[in-house]
């Protein structure tokens, strides 16, 4: 075993390293500090959830002419899968007793079926109140992220020193966390579109703060949620599981905790699919899960998958949806495995490969996997090629309305001038993938091989 | 990648740091050779001969029967019609007198009475619009074509001549058999917002005033401009939209191949080329003219046609208007006398433009599709010759270059010298300085970019909000120049903010600077596909400041003060007040009229881009400059 996983062994011990009188008052003082830092802390991150909801509602509220026809026509930002006019429609032919799966319109999990009922005959209001709340919830999620992560940090830098001596910037303040993730534009846009990826999210948040906290049980209810309500989170089986398998210490005891896990999983997942086919029939699992895995509705989008589908014959369709479809799983064991002490990042580089190669892709993916990032600010500062990412995500996001505008509405462009947008924009994130990977990899040198904290690293 | 790594000064190769060093240098050699490329357009280097795509049109392959008798009677009964009913006066009485053309002719006919505001919230023009459709008779009307006029021309002389043209081919169009697609007139006496009122009624959009006598998709649209004359010496060719659409060259090809087989040639803009054995500078010369006529419309493009607004529900659309030649009897004697209906033009014109116009539209009933198979992107610096985007869009590529080379620079170059010097320290002591200084300086230059937006958004909302900020010409003048004194007050307070010695360290204007490159050059990349024209203007006025601009605490006085004499020559109220003479012909002193709020009514009925253009990104970007060059 490395020398890390003993030390996250030992992280676990109730026992503090022995202490001298002058270290005691020292932990006791950044106690008492945190503690004050903490209330100030929270009284923040109270603000900056407030101010977020505000936005919203004001958005909401001011501009209800411009979201109805303009940005809820917006492909970038709702997905067949993801659409509220769709979930309108599902929720009508339920409220007149046809299942909601006839008619090929709806592709979302009858789950959220169950949630907008009772507002279904609400005025429309407390539908965008529900959106506005989930995605506080979500920033509330990942400011707790933050803290824990934070807490942790703390307790190991008191037990063993810090990692990497002299290092500054260690972790985002909860609050701050908070604020980027709702002032984001893109976030903002999802909301406003009222795009039901916001639940995913919440699903996926809520499982990685159990992970991170201990609470395996809820941690695996929370990925099967996730992976009900969009396909692509079931590859954050790998981190959570090896988040509850880290809380146990021999090898066969972390294995055996690995297989429990994953079985969890997949016995919760495969109740929830049970109920609604026995629900809905076999038409819901067409409608949902075949569809996201076969890609049946080829409307553009931001993803990769659309441009390709149109063009190839139907005896090679079976072909290339397995191809595409490994491309983006196939990440989740490896990944998982080369960060394995450390879940929470393999979770985050797991959500952007998911945001950037899955199906039906929005901006709201980028969001989330933008919201994640702060997190883990001692890696901040090790990336290296942030400039080029960021501008290839500002070309991506700025020219796709451009070329759609020219596409659809003007008819001067094509098709090609839409997935071009599209194709700097996966390019953006994956850099932005490889980036944030090699910054995990340099922090992961210098904390272990001490000798080469002098000399400059060169990356072949 | 390794080019691309940032400030933090991990590989220290010599080559690298001269390379960081010297790339500043490399922005002004790229912005001019974008500029040179410019100015080689209008020589003939890049252009290539006009040529027909779409086979099906077969332009003016079959004979042409405009012309007899009957078609000059009726073009007569226009006359007597609007003589009997008070002489042209109400529009009430002429679009009644036009309907009972119509439908003596037989056309389905319909008359629509709409109202529009000029701008947001002041008060509402009315305006009459009289269509008549003329139905395929052996198809279902799925598709039409379209022939526009309105009452004036340009230059608001009565276009009563286009209106009798219009009934003329009306009446010969209802005895052909060919037609496959409906044919619809329309004659509107409000000019560009006429016919986009009628626009918005045809596709349902305009609920006040609907129209319920209707056809099938617009395919093309041909827009008449005839003003009084005894005949024209040539045809003037329109084509730019309200944001710089642009139809297809394939139209713009067949309308002139065929008006040259019926000896009335077509000129883009009315203008002729040089002659043939013309030397280089002179053709260079008309060359370069034309090209500046189709920048002005395409950037600014404030009265470009009453065939524009089509262009924005994808129907292809020109406007032919004939050239009057000087000495011209009726066109003398037009612009002597003031109310009569002036007479007719020789018959021979008639036939001549009659004959051209049933060719296109013989043309255009041949097409299956919309117009495919040409190009969309064009520019058009002689008749008969094109510019692909290939060739073009080089320039406007080397410019957002050379505004991004500069910002990768800046950002290299940011923070003291000492953030990337040698000395012996560990990689974690240079990461953690770097880190530091962006984790403090970054929030700052954000902040500032947020503020000097939120004043141009300010600029851009109050307009909508209270309208009488732009009740007339003069007050919305006295807006300009009352958000300009805000807009210094916002220079002053920031300044202010990061006076103080321990503020000024929070912010980098090196930093400050690159982000708002970055920002230009993106928005510029995406201008410069929708509307090229307007992209090379806004990288003359507002990217070229941003490159030349340096950060000052580097530069000397004298420096500081040249830069701020080009950033207040090159800002927004100094462009408008001189852009009076080049758009509207006026003096910059005369108040009574005004681009900002001609701009402001673009995009109120057309969605045209100048005016958010201006107010959140020239504005906002030209005060930054300014910040820039004075506070440090």
């Amino acid at each position: 075993m490395t020398p890390e996983s003993e030390k996250l062994n030992q992280q676990e011990s109730p026992e503090m390293p022995c202490a001298g009188p002058k270290n005691k008052t020292a932990i006791t003082a950044a106690k008492a500090s945190t503690q004050n830092d903490t209330q100030s802390e929270g009284s923040r991150l109270a603000w900056v959830l407030l101010m977020g909801c505000a936005v919203r509602l004001c958005a909401f509220v001011l501009f209800p002419d411009l979201i109805s026809h303009y940005l809820s026509g917006c492909v970038e930002l709702s997905t067949p899968v993801t659409s509220y006019k769709r979930l309108a429609e599902g929720l009508h032919l339920c409220a007149h007793d046809i299942s909601p799966f006839d008619g090929g319109v709806f592709h979302q999990s009858p789950l959220l079926l169950l949630l907008f009922k009772a507002f279904y005959y609400l005025p429309e209001f407390f539908t965008n109140l529900v959106y506005v709340g989930a995605d506080a919830l979500v920033a509330l999620i990942l400011a707790k992220l933050a803290a824990s992560k934070r807490i942790q940090q703390q307790q190991r830098i008191q037990q063993r020193g810090p990692a990497v001596p002299g290092e500054i910037a260690l972790s985002c303040s909860p609050s701050m966390v908070a604020m980027l993730y709702l002032f984001n534009p893109l976030s903002l846009g999802t909301v406003l579109v009222r795009s039901t990826i916001v639940f995913s999210h919440l699903a996926i948040a809520a499982a990685l703060l159990a992970g991170l906290d201990g609470l395996a049980n809820q941690a695996v209810v929370w990925t099967a949620v996730a992976t009900h309500l969009s396909f692509y989170p079931v590859m954050l089986v790998a981190p959570i599981a090896l988040m509850s398998a880290a809380r146990s210490t021999a090898t066969g005891n972390q294995l055996k905790s690995i297989a429990l896990t994953v079985a969890k999983f997949l016995f919760v997942l495969g109740a929830m699919h049970a109920v609604f086919v026995a629900l809905y029939g076999m038409q819901y699992f067409t409608a949902t899960f075949d569809f996201t895995l076969r890609v049946a509705d080829l409307q553009p989008n931001v993803g990769l998958f659309w441009y390709f589908f149109i063009e190839i014959f139907d005896e090679f369709r079976l072909f290339f949806f397995v191809v595409f479809q490994l491309t983006a799983l196939a990440f989740a064991v490896p990944v998982s495995w080369r960060f394995r002490r450390k879940p929470l990042f393999a979770a985050t580089m797991l959500v952007g490969i998911i945001s950037a190669l899955k199906s039906y892709p929005a901006w709201g993916d980028l969001a989330l996997f933008l919201g994640l990032l702060p997190i883990f600010e001692e890696l901040l500062k090790y990336m290296q090629y942030a400039f080029l990412s960021a501008n290839l995500l500002m070309y991506g996001i700025g020219l796709a309305p451009v070329f759609w505008h020219l596409w659809i509405e003007q008819g001067s462009g094509n098709a090609n001038f839409f997935y071009a947008a599209t194709l700097v924009y996966v390019f953006g994130q994956i850099t932005l993938l490889f980036d944030l990977g090699s910054a995990m990899l340099r922090r992961e040198l210098d904390i272990h091989h001490p000798e080469t904290r002098a000399r400059p690293v060169i990356q072949e | 990648m390794a080019l691309v790594l940032s400030g933090q000064g991990e590989k220290t190769s010599p080559l690298l740091k001269w390379t960081r060093k010297y790339s500043a240098y490399l922005c002004y050699p790229l912005a001019l050779v974008g500029m040179l490329w410019l100015l080689l357009l209008p020589s003939q280097t890049f252009s290539r001969r006009a040529y027909f795509s779409e086979n099906a049109m077969m332009p003016s392959q079959a004979n042409s029967k405009f012309g007899d008798e009957q078609h000059l009677t009726t073009m007569h009964r226009i006359d007597t019609a609007l003589s009997t009913a008070d002489k042209l006066s109400s529009p009430e009485t002429r679009a009644h007198a036009l309907l009972s053309v119509f439908e003596a002719i037989g056309l389905d006919s319909e008359i629509q009475r709409f109202a529009f505001e000029e701008v947001p919230g002041i008060g509402e023009t009315k305006g009459t619009n009289v269509h008549g459709i003329l139905r395929a008779p052996r198809s279902d009307s799925v598709e039409a074509l379209l022939i526009a006029a309105a009452w004036t021309t340009f230059e608001n002389k009565t276009n009563i001549n286009a209106v009798r043209m219009m009934a003329g081919l009306a009446k010969f169009a209802s005895e052909q058999v060919y037609w496959a697609k409906d044919v619809v007139f329309v004659v509107t006496d409000s000019g560009e917002k006429g016919i986009e009122a009628w626009l918005k009624a045809y596709h349902g959009i305009n609920k006040a005033a609907p129209i319920h006598v209707r056809s099938g998709i617009l395919q093309a649209a041909i827009s008449l401009e005839l003003p009084p004359a005894k005949s024209y010496e040539g045809l003037g060719l329109y084509f730019e939209g309200k944001s710089g659409e642009l139809p297809n060259l394939d139209f713009i090809n067949i309308v002139q191949h065929i008006s040259r087989v019926q000896r009335i040639p077509a000129y883009l803009h009315g203008m002729e080329d040089a002659p043939y054995g013309a030397s280089f500078f002179d053709q260079y010369k008309q060359s370069a003219k034309l090209l500046l006529r189709q920048v002005r419309s395409q950037a600014i493009s404030l009265s470009v046609g009453v065939h524009a607004p089509f262009l924005r529900y994808r129907i292809d659309a020109l406007t032919i208007s004939g050239l009057v030649p000087s000495g011209d009897p009726i066109a003398l004697q037009n612009s002597l006398v003031g109310s009569s209906v002036p007479g007719m033009p020789a018959p021979a014109t008639i036939r001549a433009i009659g004959r051209t116009v049933e060719s296109t539209m013989r043309s255009l009933n041949n097409l299956l599709e919309h117009f495919h198979q040409s190009f969309f992107f064009y520019i058009l610096p002689a008749n008969q010759r094109y510019i692909s985007i290939g060739d073009y869009i080089p320039a406007a590529g080397l410019m957002i270059a050379s505004l991004l080379v500069q910002a990768m620079h800046l950002w290299w170059m940011q923070g003291s010298d000492d953030l990337r010097s040698d000395s012996p320290r560990t990689r974690i002591e240079r990461m953690n300085k770097y880190y530091s200084f962006l984790r403090k300086t970054l929030p700052s230059s954000i902040g500032i970019v947020l503020r000097v937006h939120a004043l141009g958004a300010l600029l851009f909302a109050i307009p909508m909000i209270i309208p009488q900020a732009v009740l007339t010409h003069t007050t919305s003048t006295a807006y300009v120049f009352t958000m300009a004194l805000a807009s210094i007050s916002m220079v002053l307070h920031i300044s202010d903010i990061y006076w103080a010695p321990k503020a000024r360290s929070l912010v980098d204007w090196q930093q400050l600077k690159a982000i708002v490159e970055l920002y230009v050059a993106v928005t510029i990349a995406c201008l410069s596909v929708m509307n090229f024209s307007l992209a090379v203007v806004m990288f003359g006025i507002t990217g070229l400041p941003l490159v030349l601009t340096r950060v000052c605490s580097f530069t000397r006085r004298a420096y500081r003060i040249a830069n701020l004499l080009m950033l207040l020559a090159t800002s927004p109220v100094c462009i408008l007040a001189l852009s009076r003479t080049a758009l509207l012909g006026l003096s910059p002193f005369d108040f009574t009229s005004n681009p900002f709020r001609m701009f402001l009514e673009d995009f109120h009925n057309f969605s045209s881009l100048t005016y958010p253009l201006l107010c959140l990104v020239y504005w906002p970007v030209n005060l930054l400059c300014i910040v820039v060059v004075l506070v440090p």
